[in-house]
């Protein structure tokens, strides 16, 4: 039986492989030569397609009721509102290296890490050393773990007296100790001022908690109510996948779901080197700039070269900035989470494992941002990791211009927070959270970039407002998208999406997460860029009220501080000048006492366009107009499209007109950077929404 | 030999960007390529750190190693990597051994 891609994967639709639009090199590999028959997979692996099939589909079920068990019993609330985390199987090679082979994640970034810390896991404390019902956990940054806040638990599985597959699962818990809540202390040089940082240890054995361990970690951390909570939230987790795997192992056999994984991870790497043979050889080259690491004011070049020979590619940050002073430094994590990109990109239709990391090697030089040394500090990490998973996206959409995405806000865009919560009923406990609104992903070949969504890379939900206003005394006084702000294109980007948080009661810690303020983001094939990020105090009215109209707040009801503003003292993206006039020379603040009734807004990037805004559908600009995205003046200055004030429907005749001249104008340089101006001064320069732009032009009432 | 306590405190590099030490192989030939530049250097590849042996030319791996102390990769490793396990980290596996 011929197998092409897409009957291999079972992913045809009318009859054309998802993956045909990307022409395979005749040179190098034929469509079908990477991929076995029925036949010839019973004779490679001992097993019939169709069981190996199921058993691949059972282990990913089994990943799947362990994320259902940890999101529905999880106390932190990023995990169970957010999905900030990932639950694997591991099956252990006759070498004792373990490879992943099945995952189902909320972020991203747990299916490329577990990989790695389940071997450091397995390397240090020695296969032959665990027992049944033995856990071990670990939250060190320089064993794998994405950072310590993180809490991974790694769990053996026997059959017949041999620990044959593993489990892990992590939660991320809203403190780890330290000087700061949340353990994102960003004015720290040394891992020390972090948090707790926990080396393997058993957190069970037999079955049994070990007392010693739990201690540890509840002692040394402010919210242990929480933390106890999901500890024994990933005990159960542990325990689902355990009973799950053993019903599968015992349906199937152990020699059936061995020969099943291997069959598995092969699969995977053969689509993967399809997809990089398919990539023409030689060198790719990107950059990417941290905005500083929230202690000194230099910005950081992250950079990598991706060189493709054959069906290999190895990727080499040679180039990038040595650690920083601050924490924005990364230990391990940078060298998978560079496989995001060509994940996304080369071969985003199959599901996660190991096989596809066979493909890569990844060279990360010792003591860069990358690949920082013990003991520094890099709790920030988090912006590092958003800049690395773009440095990805655009060494891959150079491999194949058709999938390049532009890109995103690049930026965690949360805000860590704790204190005492004094409100009534609440008895003075201490409480921890971390808010996350999302920004905007860049424009791809296809289609607009989404808003409100976490930064790709992490692939996670946003917070829920409900929850962290009942669970701690943070007001979420509003979020908007912001009016021009998303990056131009044929497909624009996402809007940034600012945020409006007020204390309401007592004094709160907060840190912002936050980067791209100082450089706007990029666009690919024509598209523009985007708003880069600021950090401001709002002053409000007497009454309390806040003038705000699609994300605009006028300058008297605003202190800058930190973003980029011109002489004029306005917000300017563009030409503004990083922390001109600013409180802070940073838009990473730690340790930041909000007190009762005082209001930050905070304003991620957004993310950039995919080509020629000059080409875009003038309907959907009518459309962003119509829905308050978009203004009429960067309608017809950025995209060239005219639209009746009044009726604001699109003017054919002066759009052509209008078109013609900004391309003239322009004569091939880039489109200018999306962005509101002029920046309100006073409410009374606040501007009019479209409806009542259009309703007054009519000569009708406006509607508030 | 480095101090086993260089892998818990490294200074900050001097320089402004650090580079991987790509040491050369004499005596070895690439068995695809045929190419003479062989070089030995630090990857993360799939089961994490490795020592990989790879012709510069066409980037074949002739091996891929577990990285031994003198390597110093990964940049952490405890002391008591090499250590005895104490009696409490064995207890489960030990139990069940005797039960079986």
């Amino acid at each position: 039986m011929g197998t092409s891609r897409g009957e291999t994967d079972g992913v045809e639709s009318d009859g054309i492989a998802v993956n045909d639009a990307i022409e395979p090199r005749s040179d190098v590999v034929s469509e079908n030569s990477n991929f076995l028959t029925a036949k010839e997979v019973e004779e490679e692996y001992g097993i019939d397609l169709i069981t190996a099939e199921t058993i691949r589909a059972g282990l990913i079920e089994v990943t799947r009721h362990m994320f259902r068990t940890l999101k529905e019993s999880a106390f932190s609330n990023p995990v169970r509102e957010m999905t900030d985390f990932g639950v694997c199987v591991h099956m252990v090679n006759e070498d004792n290296s373990t490879e992943l082979i099945s995952v189902t994640e909320g972020c991203t970034h747990f299916a490329f890490t577990h990989p790695h810390m389940m071997n450091f896991m397995v390397d240090e404390w020695g296969i032959d050393n665990f027992g049944p019902g033995d856990t071990i956990v670990c939250n060190d940054p320089w064993r794998g773990s994405i950072h310590m806040p993180d809490v991974n638990l790694f769990r053996p599985v026997f059959w017949e007296g041999k620990p044959i597959l593993f489990l892990s699962d992590a939660s991320h818990l809203v403190d780890i100790g330290g000087p700061v809540p949340g353990g994102f202390n960003t004015s720290a040089t040394e891992v020390f001022a972090e948090g707790l940082r926990i080396p393997p240890m058993l957190i069970t054995s037999n079955d049994k908690p070990v007392r010693s361990t739990i201690n540890l970690i509840l002692e040394n951390t402010r919210t242990p109510q929480h933390n106890l909570g999901d500890l024994r939230a990933l005990f159960g987790t542990m325990k689902v996948g355990e009973a799950r795997l053993l019903r599968l192992l015992e349906r199937y056999g152990a020699d059936a779901v061995i020969a099943a994984s291997r069959y598995l991870l092969d699969l995977s790497e053969r689509r993967m080197r399809a997809a990089i043979s398919r990539v023409p050889d030689g060198k790719y080259e990107a950059e990417e700039w941290v905005d500083d690491d929230g202690l000194t004011e230099d910005p950081i070049r992250v950079a990598a070269t991706a060189t493709v020979s054959g069906d290999h590619m190895e990727i080499d940050y040679t180039g990038t900035d040595r650690q920083p002073l601050g924490s924005i430094g990364s230990c391990w994590e940078e060298t998978n989470r560079m496989l995001v990109g060509p994940k996304v990109v080369l071969d985003p239709e199959h599901p996660m494992n190991s096989g596809m990391m066979r493909c890569f090697h990844v060279v990360a030089p010792a003591g860069s941002v990358v690949m920082a040394a013990p003991p520094t500090s890099n709790c920030q990490h988090a912006d590092l990791a958003a800049k690395v998973a773009d440095l990805g996206l655009r060494l891959c959409g150079q491999m194949v211009p058709e999938r390049a995405v532009a890109a995103d806000g690049a930026t965690t865009f949360a805000m860590p927070l704790g204190g005492i919560d004094d409100r009534p009923g609440r008895g003075g406990q201490p409480y921890g959270g971390i808010i996350c609104q999302g920004v905007g992903w860049g424009g791809t070949a296809n289609g607009d970039g989404i808003s409100f969504c976490c930064s790709p890379i992490y692939g996670i939900s946003s917070s829920t407002v409900e929850l962290m206003e009942r669970d701690t005394p943070l007001m979420i006084r509003g979020t908007d998208l912001q009016i021009d702000s998303a990056g131009a294109g044929k497909f624009r980007s996402g809007f940034a999406n600012s945020a409006l948080f007020e204390c309401t009661d007592g004094e709160m810690i907060v840190t912002t997460l936050i980067d791209s303020g100082r450089k706007t983001r990029w666009g690919v094939a024509g598209g523009g860029e985007g708003a880069t990020a600021y950090v401001y105090r709002v002053k409000k009215d007497p009454d309390g009220r806040i003038p705000r109209v699609n994300g605009i707040i006028p300058l008297s009801h605003l202190t800058p501080l930190s973003g980029c503003f011109n002489d004029d003292g306005l917000p300017d993206p563009e030409h503004g000048i990083w922390s001109n006039g600013t409180e802070f020379h940073t838009n990473k603040l730690t340790n930041y006492v909000l007190k009762e009734g005082e209001t930050l807004l905070l304003v991620p990037a957004a993310g950039g366009g995919y080509g020629e805004p000059l080409e875009r559908d003038p309907e959907l600009v009518r459309q962003d107009v119509w829905n308050e995205k978009v203004s009429l003046r960067a309608a017809e200055e950025i995209y060239g499209v005219v639209l009746d004030a009044n009726t604001l429907e699109v003017q054919m005749r002066e759009t052509g007109e209008q078109r013609e001249k900004l391309a003239s104008d322009r004569g091939g340089d880039a489109p200018p950077v999306s962005w509101f101006a002029p920046w309100p001064r006073t409410a009374d320069e606040m501007p009019l929404r479209a409806s009542e732009a259009a309703a007054v032009g009519a000569g009708k009432e406006g509607s508030e | 030999m480095r101090s086993w306590v260089e892998r818990y405190s490294q200074p900050r590099p001097s320089s402004e960007q650090p580079t991987v030490d790509r040491v050369k192989v004499e005596g070895l030939t690439c068995e695809k390529c045929g190419g003479d530049d062989i070089r030995r250097y630090p990857v993360a590849a799939v089961h994490g750190p490795r020592m990989a042996t790879k012709c510069q030319d066409c980037l074949h791996t002739l091996s891929l190693e577990r990285p031994k102390d003198e390597d110093f990769w990964p940049l952490f490793r405890p002391v008591t990597w090499d250590w005895e396990p104490s009696l409490a980290e064995r207890a489960s596996r030990d139990l069940n051994s005797r039960e079986s």
